[in-house]
């Protein structure tokens, strides 16, 4: 079996920082694997090391200095990495689900993997939309929000717990090929040592353009633009609720209240 | 694709037999949203008691309920073909729904499947033109994205607009559907109340969070009284979770989860560095605790500088 | 010939006496199988150490001088005494008793054998030497038995903790017991002796031997039932004393050997200065036993599972799954059962399928107790580094320390803040720092990650601040080109992450004009002074992903100074340049050791008489100087949560408040690690009412403000 993990390398912010135009000045900014897909990663390596998949391959939109990231997974225990990207990527101010996914889809149509892991989503531009989409552009079966997964290859599914809201788990069988999205939590993800990560330089890691997936440029630039960003209301200092218990329950609960908590919905 | 109509398409939400609530705050950015379009507000209720959904769907505002029949529980597969086709058939501006786990499940191959543009999880909308606000950045900062298309598709975070409650006078009609099996290929086999033990404490709005201020384990009922008061989901400091009196996955901190609920309640915690780095991008913080000097104090917006013993009950009672 | 001697009158007696000279000759053939079956075990027991991976410490120079050294430490019994003088006084009798038994025995074994056998000279075991012989024998295997007596004692009767563990065994009972019969049957045979041959006059310099025999009189043992009963004991005697011979490379008696090695092949800076890693990439941490180096092997040999570093490790105390000297011995019973069978495990995992659970690892606060309390000299900290690093390697890193790590990558420090605001704490002072990177300064001072960036210690880092400015010292710091210093990293295995941060500073220290390298942070000051100087960076410098082109070897000539903030201020306060009368504060204060200064680089006085001159009475706890308590804050428990009860930060303060002189108003502290736990101890831990945490830089500012006002 084949497994495809889609990694991103998302932007990280300082926690002071300003915004200048339309983004966030450079200074505060670095770059981090995606969280989610640690667990993709991890995930697809554990199937690797149970000898359930036979090649685990990462696929990556982003430009060079992605592939940082890229190593990361390959220390991990990827196999090989695919990195698409070019300068009409680079040129577009926001990559949108359907830029991504066409992006995605072509890698996928070269690969031809068996099951596709990535991120529920990802902690920057955060859509958490990418894989189902995917799935479907793809023609495949999917499952979003994945806390647990059981593989029957010779069944040909996947048995997997989606996490819903309020503490209930969806118990679902899907059918393979697939794509999941996998939540933070399914297992705990090994560290990338720099041994690791000096050892993955000699794994291939391969570049292609948009241009040879078939991708055209009109839909990298897709429909969205990014016309305003704003720092949301910053908080304020402590504000000590005075008086006897009751009293600064009282005062406490209307805090509350002004905020929706335990408001009738 | 001809221009479509001013219309707007909202898909409503239940699980188990409940509409969910945020399908009545779905109804209120819909009818925002129609208003300026000038088009009807259509809300669609897909499978389960679609009779009973389709009456409480009716919400002032809504101008016609939907109702397909098929199946009792939610499945990608016939949410997919049921919405694909009540956009056929509607032909709305904008499509819009929830940004839950089962919204996310199949809201993406909608879009995809009709080349629509998609933004999801967003808090505030204007429209003509279509600018949506949305976070980036785990709501470090907040964007506002204009769609350059003539439709598109919308997924609404929880809890950004009030919920209508009023009953509406929209037509219920049943939306006849042939559901093509051959394109189902998945299934639900049920539903597990993980009873907190897999809660996702980093997807609560509201987290009553426990330290060792506690002190012991029966205590905690005071905690879960307070959480249910408030609708609020129980976490806990380090010391709580390996005294094994809540589940690991309800530990906040470096070695637990990272949460940024709107409100965070730290009861009894000191704050200690590493259970700070866990909850420290919570929008609003309230701790209660005796000690003023308390690390937690530090990092909150409103703190009480008393016993929890006494100012928990007290504010069980202001929500009782 | 013994006869001819005792025949002569001279004062002697028979070594084979009432042994006939085929029993004799049985005897010798007995002996030399025993010898021969000691020395093959010997023999294979070094062989497999030589087996071991070349250590990257040298530890076979000098070889003579090490020797000697080796030999005043064991003969001294100094480790044995420290923190135990009833241990120390057990051992001291049992070794000095056994080893005068040991020449004792060699002297009469070359009397018989050279002396009259093969040279043909009548013996030199006669007259007073023979008495002075028996006199010191008699004296020392006293001491012996009342050496072995103390020891049965206390693992018997007392049932003292520490000697009790999970590999304590057989061994253990078989080897005390065994010396005890050695020891008492030496004295039974001399008694039936003294009796058999009725009460030679001169014998009574035996007085043991003597006492013995009317004893046995006493008891109704008549001189012929003693002449009888000679023949058993003599042979019981000298068949256990063979057996034991042919044991000793087979168990615990080993260490007597083992452990002496271990003590000439020490490295006086363990785990201040932790190995270095191979070049090479497909170079395997602890994958097999195999990566072991000989040195390491052989603290597994050496150790005698006296549980010294057990009773003082701070991790084992607050409950942890760590027991040093369980790790050591856990490896060893896998290398031994692994060549007896050949199962392989992993040495080090997460989830119980391994010789070392990395939980076990992860407790492991690097506070060098373990190695400080050994008395054989183990290198507890080198394995422990081998075993983290192999679980760096395998990816088996606690959420916590990975998100360290990575914010050390991206970021340069363990916050994961931005390098920018690396100097925002100096924002308030009322005087601009020198960048040293622009200027030539006296002093290039490293700020430290915690007293850069966490609230407390900022505080920290402001005095510190005023005192270099009250003193006018010519000080600069390096603003956002100063990074983490890797000290701790480095204890938790990511070698490579400390060679990168190793490599940095010394590239930026090169480029700056300075002469003292001064640390607020005890941690950075030890991997400064102590490893940074050990590194070849010309190793690395092929290594295209090392962000530094440096290729030398730092600061080997020692031509710049590396100096904990303590001692350079220690330097000022005595040139009067603090302008400290010494009666400016009067708090009774306790002071709080911290590892990497004390016991890692013996400073203790320095903070000590900068407490004293700000006028303060300074009380001591209990365990001070190299028998501190460490904080909890080491080898990355800052970075780390641990079900502790108590946490050692509890434990620290609940002894400076209950186990110290009354009225300890002030717990003063060196190092930013020790603030941050001490802080968090103090609050967890119900102290806020009886004690304050001030670092030592505190102290002094406040000393210059009450003058200054």
């Amino acid at each position: 079996m084949k497994v495809l993990v889609a990694v991103t390398e998302v932007t990280t912010v300082d926690d002071e920082f300003e915004i200048d135009g339309l983004a966030i000045d450079d200074r505060y900014l670095g770059a981090d694997m995606n969280e989610w897909d640690e667990y993709a990663v991890e995930e697809a390596v554990q199937l690797a090391e149970d000898g359930v998949a036979d090649e685990v391959v990462t696929a990556t939109v982003g430009p060079e200095e992605a592939e940082e990231t890229i190593r990361q997974a390959l220390a991990k225990g990827a196999d090989r990495a695919i990195r698409v990207w070019d300068d009409d990527c680079a040129a577009a101010d926001l990559l949108d689900v359907g830029a991504k996914t066409a992006l995605l889809a072509g890698v996928v149509a070269r690969e031809e993997p068996d099951l596709v892991l990535t991120g529920v989503q990802s902690g920057d531009a955060g859509f958490m939309a990418t894989g189902v989409s995917l799935a479907a552009d793809v023609g495949c079966q999917w499952a979003a929000v994945v806390n647990d997964l059981e593989l029957s290859p010779e069944e040909g599914t996947a048995d997997v717990r989606r996490e819903l809201e309020g503490g209930v788990e969806e118990l679902t069988t899907v059918e393979l090929p697939a794509v999941l999205t996998i939540q933070t939590g399914i297992n705990e993800p090994r560290y990338a040592s720099l041994r690791g990560i000096r050892s993955a330089q000699s794994k291939e890691l391969e570049h292609v353009t948009p241009g040879e997936l078939g991708i055209e440029p009109a839909t990298i630039e897709g429909a969205l633009r990014l016309i305003g960003m704003a720092e949301p209301d910053v908080e304020s200092e402590a504000t000590v609720l005075e008086g006897s218990a009751e009293e600064s329950a009282a005062e406490l609960a209307a805090v509350l209240r002004e905020r929706g908590v335990g408001v009738e919905g | 694709m001809s221009a479509p109509s001013p219309d707007v398409l909202a898909i409503a939400e239940h699980r188990r037999g409940d509409l969910r609530d945020v399908s009545d705050q779905l109804v209120t950015a819909g009818s925002e949203l129609a208003g300026a379009t000038g088009g009807d507000l259509h809300v669609a209720v897909v499978s389960g008691d679609v009779e009973a959904f389709g009456r409480k769907a009716n919400r002032e505002g809504v101008d016609v309920v939907h109702t397909v029949a098929d199946g009792e529980e939610f499945n990608h597969d016939v949410y997919v073909q049921a919405v694909e086709a009540l956009v056929e058939e509607v032909d709305p501006r904008y499509l819009l729904a929830p940004n839950s786990v089962n919204g996310l499940d199949y809201v993406p191959a909608v879009a995809r499947r009709l080349a629509l543009p998609l933004v999801t999880d967003v808090v505030d909308i204007e429209a003509e033109p279509l600018v949506a606000t949305r976070e980036m950045y785990g709501g470090k900062v907040e964007t506002e994205i204009e769609v350059a298309d003539d439709r598109a598709v919308l997924t609404i975070r929880a809890g950004e607009w009030p919920a209508t409650t009023d009953t509406g006078d929209a037509s219920v009609e049943p939306f006849e559907l042939e559901i093509d099996e051959s394109r189902v290929g998945s299934s639900v086999n049920g539903f597990e109340e993980v009873g907190g033990g897999d809660v996702d404490i980093t997807e609560a709005d509201v987290l009553v969070s426990v330290g060792r201020g506690i002190d012991d384990e029966e205590n905690l009922e005071l905690i879960h009284d307070l959480a249910d008061a408030l609708g609020a989901t129980v976490s806990a400091s380090r010391p709580i979770v390996d005294a094994g009196w809540l589940e690991k996955g309800r530990q906040v901190g470096q070695s637990g989860k990272v949460v940024t609920p709107d409100v965070y309640i730290a009861v009894g915690i000191s704050g200690a560095v590493q259970h700070v780095a866990g909850m420290k991008g919570s929008e609003t913080i309230v701790a209660i605790n005796t000690d003023p000097s308390a690390p937690i104090m530090d990092i909150a917006d409103y703190a009480i500088h008393d016993d929890l013993f006494e100012v928990v009950p007290a504010l069980i009672e202001e929500f009782e | 010939m013994a006869i001819l001697a005792a025949a002569a009158g001279s004062p002697t007696r028979e070594t084979f006496r009432g042994i006939s000279g085929v029993e004799e000759l049985l005897f010798y053939y007995l002996a030399a199988v025993a010898v021969v079956v000691l020395a093959y075990g010997v023999y294979a027991r070094f062989a497999r150490y030589a087996e071991g991976v070349e250590d990257p410490i040298p530890r076979l120079d000098d070889l003579g001088e090490r020797t000697v050294e080796a030999a005043r430490i064991a003969l001294s019994n100094e480790s044995q005494f420290n923190r135990d003088l009833y241990g120390g006084l057990m051992h001291a009798f049992i070794m000095w008793g056994f080893l005068t038994l040991l020449i004792a025995t060699t002297i009469l074994a070359v009397d018989l054998e050279v002396w009259q056998l093969l040279l043909g000279r009548n013996s030199f075991w006669v007259g007073d030497f023979y008495l002075g012989y028996q006199f010191v024998v008699d004296a020392m295997g006293l001491l012996f038995v009342v050496g072995i007596g103390m020891a049965l004692y206390r693992r018997y009767w007392v049932r003292k903790d520490r000697l009790w563990g999970r590999h304590t065994s057989r061994e253990d009972t078989l080897f005390v017991w065994v010396l005890f019969a050695l020891g008492v049957g030496g004295f039974v045979l001399e008694g039936l002796r003294i009796l058999a041959t009725g009460y030679p006059p001169f014998e009574v310099v035996s007085f043991v031997g003597w006492g013995t025999a009317l004893a046995f009189e006493a008891a109704g043992v008549t001189p012929d039932l003693a002449d009888s009963l000679h023949w058993w004991a003599w042979w019981s005697h000298s068949l256990l004393a063979l057996a034991f011979v042919a044991w000793i490379p087979y168990a615990k008696p080993f260490h007597m050997l083992s452990s002496f090695a271990n003590v000439v092949v020490r490295d006086e800076h363990s785990g201040a200065r932790l190995p270095g890693i191979p070049a090479d990439l497909e170079a395997t941490s602890a994958e097999s036993i195999d990566d072991f180096t000989w040195s390491e092997l052989l603290d597994q040999d050496a150790c005698t599972k006296c549980g010294r570093c057990s009773s003082v490790c701070p991790a084992k105390a607050a409950g942890r799954p760590l027991d040093p000297r369980d790790v050591i011995l856990d490896l060893k019973g896998y290398r031994e059962q692994r060549a007896d069978d050949g199962g392989e495990q992993p040495i080090v995992a997460d989830g119980g399928s391994s010789v070392i659970d990395a939980e076990t690892m992860e407790s492991c606060l690097s506070c060098l107790a373990c190695v400080d309390s050994c008395p054989v000299e183990i290198d507890h900290l080198n394995s422990f580094t081998r075993l983290n690093r192999q679980l760096v390697d395998q990816g088996d890193i606690d959420p916590g320390v990975q998100d360290v790590f990575q914010n050390v990558m991206q970021d340069g420090n363990t916050f994961g803040n931005s390098q920018r605001s690396r100097a925002d704490w100096a924002d308030s002072l009322e005087f601009d720092l020198t960048d040293a990177r622009e200027q030539e300064v006296e002093y290039l001072w490293y700020v430290g990650d915690y007293p850069s960036y966490d609230d407390r210690n900022r505080k920290v880092a402001r005095s510190l601040a005023r005192i270099f400015d009250a003193a006018d010292v010519s000080v600069g710091i390096l603003f956002e080109e100063e990074k983490y210093d890797g000290n701790d990293v480095r204890r938790l295995g990511e070698e490579f992450l400390f060679l990168e941060l190793a490599g940095h500073h010394v590239e930026s220290f090169e480029a700056c004009e300075f002469e003292t390298l001064v640390c607020t942070d005890p941690h950075s000051y030890n991997t400064f002074e102590n490893e940074y100087t050990e590194v070849d960076f010309a190793t690395w410098a092929d290594d295209p992903m090392m962000p530094f082109d440096y290729d030398e070897q730092w600061n080997r000539d020692g031509e710049i100074e590396v100096l904990h903030w303590t001692q350079a201020v220690e330097d000022l306060v005595s040139e009067g340049r603090l302008d400290l009368a010494g009666d400016e504060l009067d708090y009774t204060v306790t002071y709080h050791d911290p590892c990497h200064l004390g016991r890692y680089n013996d400073e203790y006085e320095a903070p000590r008489e900068l407490i004293r001159a700000t006028g303060c009475e300074l009380v001591e706890m209990p365990r001070n100087r190299a028998n501190s308590f460490c904080c909890g804050g080491g080898g990355g428990g800052l970075w780390m949560e641990f079900d502790d009860d108590p946490k050692p930060s509890e434990e620290r303060l609940r002894e400076a408040i209950e186990d110290t002189a009354s009225g300890v108003e002030k717990f003063v502290v060196a190092c930013p690690m020790c603030t941050t736990m001490f802080e968090d101890g103090r609050k967890t831990g119900g102290f806020e009412e009886d004690v304050e945490i001030v670092d030592v830089a505190e102290l002094l500012v406040e000393a210059i403000d009450r003058d200054a006002a």
